[in-house]
């Protein structure tokens, strides 16, 4: 297996480079001198708020709260911190005991701040107001105190609009890490469910939660996720796709080696599978990893639905993405290399249809092919009702245009929708993407060298999913490798009752899912 | 640890190395070649024709056991000292050369006659050598890989030929023994020459993680083979009888003339799209063995080099197709590979074994 060079992990060194040029001078005691030294990093900045008060005392003692505007929660800060500080706390009390007493009031007088720091030097101050925590200094005493009071507006939870169900949870993950983590921790109470945070990106220090089930999942590709992520040495992520390049195994694949949803119930079966899934703060979309390739065509309604209906629907998903890749290249190559393929009859009503037009059955396909395309990526950015017009305009209009204007047969037309029907059909939004792409090469060697071009490119992606691997598991299971205690779940998709076993597909050490067996529950 | 397991194979997939090195487009011809020599009695000769093989992996199975953290080049240069054991690398790279030329050859013919009339011989060719060197270059465990499903799409495919069984004429393989037993040998020797693939094994021997499950892999894979081929040769025998045999160039292939699919209307097209991963699988074996050879004697790192090597090995097999003048040429030299089968599958480890007892466990190098 390939994996692209990886850089040695930046040095801690390297990785605070941005904050390096901050001195790291220990704070004066004087408040008018830590104004003085935080003035040049915060002066430029209209959205920072530097809020002076007063208290207790004689002569009052000045204290000054440093926030970013919308970035914390005001009315917690002005109701629970700032009015209890203000009211109960005298100088005296505060400079004979020095900062632990202030930390003890602020915890028993304020219920809403729960995380206190301190900080002593210059650079992580600057750094701490930047990361949008609440600052309060005090005159004549040499800590800082850090309040995490995040808030401010987000968006609530809302269904996820890509990811519409029938009767799972219409929860979606919003934009906040620690809302989607908790989405998550609601619908798994497991002690062992661990949730790690890093910083990834020197300049945007985004948030990122690794989270896996402790005694379920291999050590192994946990501490492989973490490394990947480590390494990353990039001064911006707004999105979890950042991160997803950054840690697959093979970045010049088509294939998606990494599963993003924003479905928190398709996620916590994952983790209950022994996968690790990975939240990036900002983006409504979390990774899990390892990915396979059977996954992308599984839907959690298959686990909501009776057994043989989801197998029904789940073999369908199959032969739509066989369809949705090889259709249009089968009919490209049946016409023009292999037409005595055909039964009679259908070759003659084929043939009838394409009299009058006048280019190759390739060109054909693929001046439909990429009209197509781009009507789809028209659609995508439009607000959704001028999208349904060009989706009408593209469907009926143009189709029939080209028909009556001689540029394309309707089977021709016909082929196409039905392998872009069949690529939509597929549930997981990566690999329609992938599908899009792959339609493209088949075509060209069905148009070069007919089936035997189609089974040449069959056995070219065969060996490339065959040697794909997502963090070091084989992309291809259970197919090849075989395994065969895992195609319960993967064609058809059995009794709830009868997985027992966590799939062997992933490593896992915990391989016993549930207890109760077939003969049990007769 | 992590070097070890990116180069090595399990034992069930080891299985499925050794049958997809064994089973080619020859299974479409071996009904016409053994029933020309044995007649009725063609089935007793695949049966019997599987002695050989078997002996092939039960010799080299208990070569790697006397020495087993050696590959088979390592082997050869301990055994015979520098000279000798190169020459005889040598000798099984070229055997490798041309046997996997004849496969890929015929294999090109077939997709030549049904599928591609009026594409040169040559692009073809090239199309199977491109994924020769793209599947080798991915290392031995995807190798291990893909031959494991294109086994299942194989047995898959094989059950369709077997379709037309219900159609069958009995008095077709009888009397039993009408050939003789000197016909049955005749054609015993010429299935053997089938099996043709079992070499694998002197090289993947030290590939496979848990080496005590060698053998029985092998007698497994051995077995399937034959079962495989038994089924053919039955089927055909049964449907078209021994006289129509002979003048059917590909009777495996004009099985699926006989049954009748609704939409589809010669199915032998969609056939042959779906056994195009199976006709290359051979050479892509083979010449994967024989490119880690040549990178181990030639004393590179296999890691970095073992795709180039791969791409001289397909680039002369790729030329080496090209030399017969037409398919009728192609089988005569098939027999002249037999020979090479029986030297390199059985003469191989005989003479290894041979040393390494004279030697008493004392290597050269």
């Amino acid at each position: 297996m390939k994996i692209r060079p990886r850089k040695t992990p930046p040095t801690a060194d390297a990785r605070d480079r941005s904050i390096k040029n901050i001195p790291d001078t220990k704070l004066p005691v004087a408040l008018s001198e830590k104004m003085q030294l935080l003035k040049p990093y915060i002066e430029k900045n209209y959205d920072i708020i530097t809020h002076s008060f007063y208290l207790e005392g004689n002569p009052r003692l000045e204290a000054v709260a440093v926030y970013i505007n919308q970035v914390i929660d005001i009315e917690i800060l002005n109701l629970h911190i700032l009015k209890p500080l203000m009211l109960n706390c005298d100088r005296e009390d505060l400079l004979t005991s020095g900062s632990h007493t202030l930390i003890e009031t602020i915890y028993k007088t304020s219920i809403t701040a729960s995380r206190i720091a301190k900080i002593a030097n210059l650079s992580s101050l600057v750094q701490t107001i930047f990361d949008g925590i609440t600052i309060l200094m005090f005159d004549g005493l040499d800590d800082v105190l850090a309040i995490d009071i995040h808030g401010g507006k987000s968006r609530n939870i809302d269904v996820p609009p890509a990811e519409q169900t029938m009767r799972g949870s219409r929860e979606g993950f919003i934009e906040r890490v620690d809302v989607n983590i908790a989405l998550i921790r609601r619908r798994l109470r497991d002690p062992n469910l661990v949730v790690e945070k890093t910083l990834v990106g020197r300049r945007t220090r985004t948030e990122v939660a690794i989270l896996y089930i402790d005694d379920i999942a291999d050590p192994q590709i946990v501490q492989k996720v973490k490394d990947r992520i480590n390494q990353m040495d990039i001064d911006g992520i707004v999105a979890s796709g950042y991160v997803e390049q950054f840690i697959e195994d093979d970045p010049s694949s088509l294939f998606p080696q990494v599963y993003s949803s924003e479905r928190p119930d398709k996620l916590v079966p994952y983790l209950l599978e022994g996968r690790v899934v990975i939240i990036v703060d900002n983006t409504p979309l979390a990774l899990a990893v390892p990915a396979l390739f059977v996954q992308f065509l599984q839907a959690p309604e298959d686990y909501y639905e009776r057994t043989l209906f989801s197998s029904y629907i789940r073999l369908m998903r199959y032969v739509a993405w066989i369809v949705a890749v090889s259709l249009p290249a089968s009919y490209i190559a049946l016409l023009s290399y292999q037409p005595e393929l055909l039964p009679y009859d259908l070759l003659i009503s084929f043939s009838k249809a394409r009299v009058a037009v006048p280019f190759p059955v390739v060109v054909e396909a693929l001046i439909m092919e990429i009209i197509i395309q781009l009507v789809i990526e028209a659609g995508l950015r439009l607000p959704q009702q001028i999208g349904q017009t060009v989706g009408v305009v593209s469907g009926i209009i143009l189709g029939q245009a080209a028909i009556t204007a001689k540029l394309a047969s309707p089977i021709v037309i016909l082929i196409i929708s039905v392998s872009v029907i069949c690529t939509y059909a597929l549930p997981a939004s990566s690999l329609v993407l992938s599908t899009r792409i792959i339609r493209l090469p088949m075509m060209m060697l069905a148009a070069s060298f007919g089936l035997f071009g189609l089974s040449f490119g069959a056995i070219i992606f065969l060996t490339h999913l065959v040697s794909l691997e997502s963090m070091g598991v084989p992309y291809f299971s259970p197919l090849a490798p075989t395994r065969f205690s895992d195609l319960k779940d993967t064609f058809i998709r059995t009794f709830m009752w009868k997985m027992n076993k966590r799939p062997v597909s992933i490593p896992s050490h915990n391989p016993q899912r549930q207890g109760n067996t077939g003969e049990e529950n007769d | 640890m992590k070097d070890k397991t990116s180069s090595t194979i399990t034992s069930k997939q080891l299985i499925f190395v050794i049958i997809g090195s064994q089973i080619g487009a020859g299974i479409f011809a071996l009904p016409r070649m053994v029933s020309g020599k044995a007649g009725e009695d063609a089935w007793i000769s695949v049966v019997l024709g599987a002695i050989i093989p078997f002996l092939s992996v039960f010799l080299i199975e208990r070569l790697g056991r006397r020495m087993p953290q050696m590959g088979f080049t390592q082997m050869a240069l301990g055994l015979f000292g520098k000279n000798v054991g190169s020459v005889l690398i040598i000798l099984f790279i070229a055997y490798v050369l041309l046997f996997e030329s004849l496969v890929v050859r015929s294999f090109a013919e077939i997709a030549n006659l049904y599928l591609l009339p009026k594409t040169p011989l040559a692009v073809v060719l090239l199309f199977i050598t491109i994924s020769i060197v793209y599947i080798g270059s991915k290392g031995v465990r995807v190798l291990a890989r893909l031959n494991e499903i294109l086994f299942y799409f194989g047995v898959l495919l094989l059950f369709i030929l077997i379709i037309p069984v219900g159609q069958a004429d009995y008095t077709n393989i009888l009397p039993v023994g009408e050939a003789g037993l000197k016909g049955i040998a005749r054609g015993a020797l010429t299935t053997a020459y089938s099996f043709a693939g079992t070499e694998v094994l002197l090289v993947f021997y030290s590939l496979v993680n848990k080496q005590e499950e060698v053998l029985k892999a092998g007698l497994i894979a051995v077995c399937i083979t034959t079962l495989l081929y038994l089924a053919m040769v039955i089927t055909c025998l049964l449907v078209f009888g021994v006289n129509n045999l002979q003048r059917i160039l590909w009777p495996g292939l004009m099985l699926l003339k006989v049954s009748q699919v609704p939409v589809l209307e010669r199915l032998e097209f969609i056939f042959l799209v779906f056994w195009m991963g199976m006709g290359a699988r051979p050479a892509v074996n083979m010449g994967f063995a024989a490119s880690l050879s040549l990178s181990q004697l030639l004393k590179i790192d296999e890691k970095k080099y073992n795709t180039y090597a791969l791409m001289f090995i397909a680039l002369a097999i790729y030329i080496l197709a090209l030399l017969p003048h037409n398919l009728l040429s192609v089988f005569k030299l098939w027999d002249y590979a037999g020979y090479g089968f029986l030297i390199i599958g059985l003469g191989y480890p005989l003479l290894y074994h041979l040393a390494a007892f004279m030697r008493g466990g004392k290597m050269l190098v």
